[in-house]
């Protein structure tokens, strides 16, 4: 498919861009919405109750604090673009969080493992929003970049500390393996319909396919190099 | 008693105009010393961050801090039956939504003016002053200003960081 160039610098100019281009545009914004507020509901707020100490009940809930504002922001742009409230909101439209969220989180060390690699393919999908040709989109991917590399982070530090244990390696390589998994389709299916009409108007730079190989890379660092344990083989 | 929304609202309104954190380390007034003494029977005052992220890591104060998320579940559970879920939720964001930078960055003063940066502790310390908020905001909705909710966000307010409960003794940066 043929790339167009173009850039939309407010939402007033998306009036003026194609039907397809808003369509697209609108169905990322959406997609943000909807799975940064999931997220927060179904990991980050549920773990506040997991966490050791109040020390990392205090951080967890600012870490679901945090998520909660990316909702907002992406929200709030959809609004301005005219999307429905309700199309933007888990359980209020038909549109189904990702996948990955069908996960039955049970321990702290499985929300560690969550911050450390669902956090880290969410800023592989942002770095792509950063050269987004939506404007307005890519200032809002890069106002959330740097607490999700906090989150992310923190997943690191957090796994680190708790692999100083045997026992507490052990937990962190069983999450790893219950959730690395099914982690690579975040990044949607090969040969996207979705991701080459993305591409095709800049709205996104990269294939499904270059985005998941470069998580597995990254989680592979990550898991191997950094933790010395073993990553597993994707779904 | 039904949830009163307009004293959520009320407690966001007023986010802006509190100290957080601008009295941490430093030593208690007799002011303070009274409004604590209505908290728990004894008061320990921290004096730095170190030692406030050593007292906050403890787990003895889990078991406070787990009557106080169970009391603040029935609270809620009181004002959703009162005034609907939606309704309860969309009035408590508020606090959310307007104390998110407020906290934070008033934590990260706090800390500067001991000439420290720490990206963690900023986030814990603001974690803790929304939740704290929170619960004041819901507590006075639901039950009025007795509750104890409403004091421990006051002394949030007042620029203090109650830490820990443990063993009777309320840990106060």
């Amino acid at each position: 498919m043929d790339t167009v160039s173009i850039e939309v610098h407010t939402v007033a100019e998306l009036a003026q861009a194609p039907a397809e281009y808003r369509e697209a545009a609108g169905k990322i914004v959406r997609s943000h919405a909807i799975n940064e507020l999931y997220g927060a509901q179904v990991f980050d707020e549920p773990a506040v109750a997991f966490a050791p100490t109040p020390y990392w009940k205090w951080l967890t809930c600012r870490v679901a604090m945090e998520e909660y504002g990316h909702h907002q922001r992406f929200f709030r742009l959809g609004q301005k673009m005219g999307i429905p409230d309700d199309a933007m909101v888990p359980g209020k439209t038909d549109k189904r969080p990702l996948s990955i969220f069908e996960f039955t989180m049970t321990s702290w060390t499985q929300f560690c493992v969550i911050k450390l690699l669902a956090d880290m393919a969410e800023i592989i999908q942002v770095e792509d929003l950063m050269e987004c040709s939506f404007r307005p989109l890519r200032d809002e991917a890069a106002k959330t970049m740097p607490e999700e590399k906090f989150h992310a982070g923190f997943g690191l530090r957090s796994c680190t500390e708790l692999c100083r244990s045997a026992a507490g390696k052990l937990e962190v390589q069983a999450a790893i393996d219950a959730l690395f998994p099914g982690m690579p389709a975040f990044f949607g299916q090969p040969h996207s319909k979705n991701n080459a009409l993305y591409r095709k108007w800049g709205l996104k730079q990269t294939t499904n396919e270059a985005m998941r190989a470069d998580y597995i890379e990254r989680a592979r660092v990550l898991v191997e190099d950094k933790l010395g344990l073993k990553l597993p083989a994707p779904d | 008693m039904p949830f009163d929304a307009a004293v959520v609202a009320a407690h966001a309104e007023a986010l802006d105009a509190q100290r957080w954190f601008e009295a941490a380390a430093l030593p208690f007034s007799a002011g303070e010393e009274r409004a604590l003494a209505d908290l728990a029977p004894r008061i320990a005052r921290v004096a730095g961050w170190a030692e406030a992220r050593a007292i906050a890591d403890d787990a003895r104060g889990n078991a406070a801090y787990d009557a106080d998320a169970h009391e603040a579940a029935l609270l809620n559970a009181r004002a959703q039956a009162a005034a609907g879920r939606d309704a309860v939720l969309g009035a408590l964001s508020a606090i959310v939504d307007r104390g998110a930078a407020i906290f934070f960055a008033a934590a990260e003063r706090a800390l500067a003016r001991s000439g420290l940066r720490d990206d963690e502790l900023s986030r814990v310390a603001a974690g803790a002053a929304a939740e704290a908020a929170y619960r004041a905001a819901l507590a006075d909705a639901v039950t009025g200003r007795a509750h104890g909710f409403v004091r421990v966000g006051a002394c949030f307010a007042a620029g203090r960081w109650p830490l820990a409960r443990i063993d009777g003794t309320l840990y106060v940066l």
